[in-house]
């Protein structure tokens, strides 16, 4: 695409745009861009509705953004809403507000102090969560470390390092303990490291598993060491023999 | 369960890797997204695996991520072409095509000192037909057409060439990948080439 020429995207008000290739889009009322935008920045603090795919280098949601195709960003921020409707790429995410993905969400890096939704698989070299997060397909990261602050579900987690945490004792947490109970639920974890807390999961597998505090599991398999809180329920765990 | 499959717990244990290998590998598209079959069965889903090709793709990367990175790995299991340009004699060099094929080929596209990678894969799969003697040089010249003018449609998706012929006419085709083909009886099917397997072989012969 032609570096050179690249005009900025700023909207105040009501406005309905054209999408192309911008230096920054910046919207601070309400913005309607029809067609893919491919920007170095976009920052939206108000409302953004955006008829295509998007590419951006920076990121930075405060508001509200739609995007109905699909969205790339190498460094992403949102602290208000975002919703994507297809595949989002990006090298680094976080999440302070909420994120739904009609699709797959894959990256180098995920933080998330907020809300996740993907309806396919989330894939990342790390995944930190303090927040609650519901995952259609496959959450494969290399790390992935969890501490619920709200009930989560996953179809299945995969990767190297697993660990899943409940949240610190706050007053807020003691608060909300009384309309949520915050676990995760998932169909299958199959790791390396494997450590658990208030986990309802039907298979585990792995190499080192250790299950930590109100979890309730159907089946570990483990080929290294298994350890297990009185406290939790594990119906049946067996020892396969080391490949 | 059927024989040509294998499932997820099988694998491991025969090849001895580690699920925490397996995910990494798929995150970084070293085995690709469509031979993940997921199945139900008495204990609840299981992943199935298509047994001969993934047991062949652990092989080559067990063997091979010593030498080379897993993104270049990656870079070379992929079926998207890669950008750069080669000349013919390094290829002559390195024995992965014949002095008659680059010839053929010079033919085709024209002189030039250096041709996109993606001719030079035509070029391998002209090679490898001529090699198992299958094909004639004047037939190699129709294959180069119909893989260029068609080939690039499929945008890296996985496809197969076949080669037919009918009363000594040769005809060639490109279809998209577990497409059956049904022919009336006096056609011979004279051969079914993978093309991504012969990018990647040929990608393998390049890096070293």
């Amino acid at each position: 695409m032609n570096q050179d020429n690249r005009p900025d995207l700023v909207i105040h008000g009501t406005v309905n745009a054209a999408g192309g290739v911008y230096g920054e889009v910046a919207v601070h009322g309400f913005g309607k861009i029809k067609g893919n935008v491919e920007c170095l920045d976009l920052h939206c603090a108000g409302h953004v509705n955006v008829d295509g795919d998007v590419h951006a280098s920076r990121g930075k949601i405060e508001g509200n953004a739609n995007i109905c195709g699909a969205a790339h960003f190498e460094n992403m921020e949102v602290y208000g809403q975002l919703d994507v409707n297809g595949d989002m790429t990006f090298t680094q995410l976080r999440v302070d507000g909420s994120v739904k993905v009609h699709g797959s969400v894959s990256g180098e890096e995920i933080l998330l102090n907020g809300f996740l939704k993907a309806t396919g698989d989330c894939e990342a070299e790390v995944f930190k969560a303090k927040g609650a997060f519901t995952i259609g397909g496959l959450l494969n990261a290399g790390h992935v470390s969890i501490h619920l602050h709200g009930s989560s579900e996953a179809r299945e987690i995969g990767g190297e390092h697993i660990e899943v945490r409940k949240a610190g004792i706050s007053t807020l947490n003691k608060l909300m303990k009384q309309f949520f109970n915050n676990t995760l639920s998932v169909d299958t974890v199959e790791g390396d490291e494997i450590y658990l807390e208030y986990t309802r999961a039907k298979i585990v597998r792995g190499t080192n598993i250790e299950i930590g505090p109100g979890c309730e599991i159907d089946l570990v398999e483990y080929s290294g060491e298994f350890r297990q809180d009185s406290s939790s329920r594990v119906k049946e765990h067996t020892k396969r023999g080391e490949a | 369960m059927d024989r040509d499959y294998i499932s997820k717990k099988e694998l491991l244990e025969l090849t001895g890797i580690s699920y925490g290998q397996l995910y990494r590998w798929k995150r970084k598209n070293l085995i690709p997204e469509d031979w993940f079959i997921r199945r139900s069965t008495f204990t609840g889903q299981e992943t199935f695996f298509p047994k001969e090709k993934i047991m062949a793709r652990i092989d080559k990367i067990i063997h091979m991520k010593d030498d080379l990175s897993l993104d270049e790995l990656a870079d070379m299991f992929s079926p998207n072409l890669t950008g750069s340009m080669l000349k013919p004699e390094e290829l002559i060099a390195q024995n992965i095509v014949s002095k008659a094929t680059v010839d053929l080929f010079t033919q085709h596209f024209g002189s030039a000192e250096s041709y996109p990678f993606q001719h030079f894969l035509y070029a391998y799969i002209v090679e490898r037909l001529l090699v198992m003697g299958e094909m004639s040089l004047e037939e190699g010249k129709g294959l180069l057409q119909v893989l260029e003018s068609h080939y690039p449609k499929f945008q890296g998706k996985p496809c197969e060439l076949i080669f037919i012929r009918k009363m000594g006419i040769s005809a060639f085709a490109l279809a998209s990948n577990a497409s059956e083909l049904y022919f009336d009886q006096s056609v011979k099917v004279v051969s079914r080439l993978n093309v991504s397997s012969c990018l990647e072989e040929l990608k393998t012969k390049l890096k070293y």
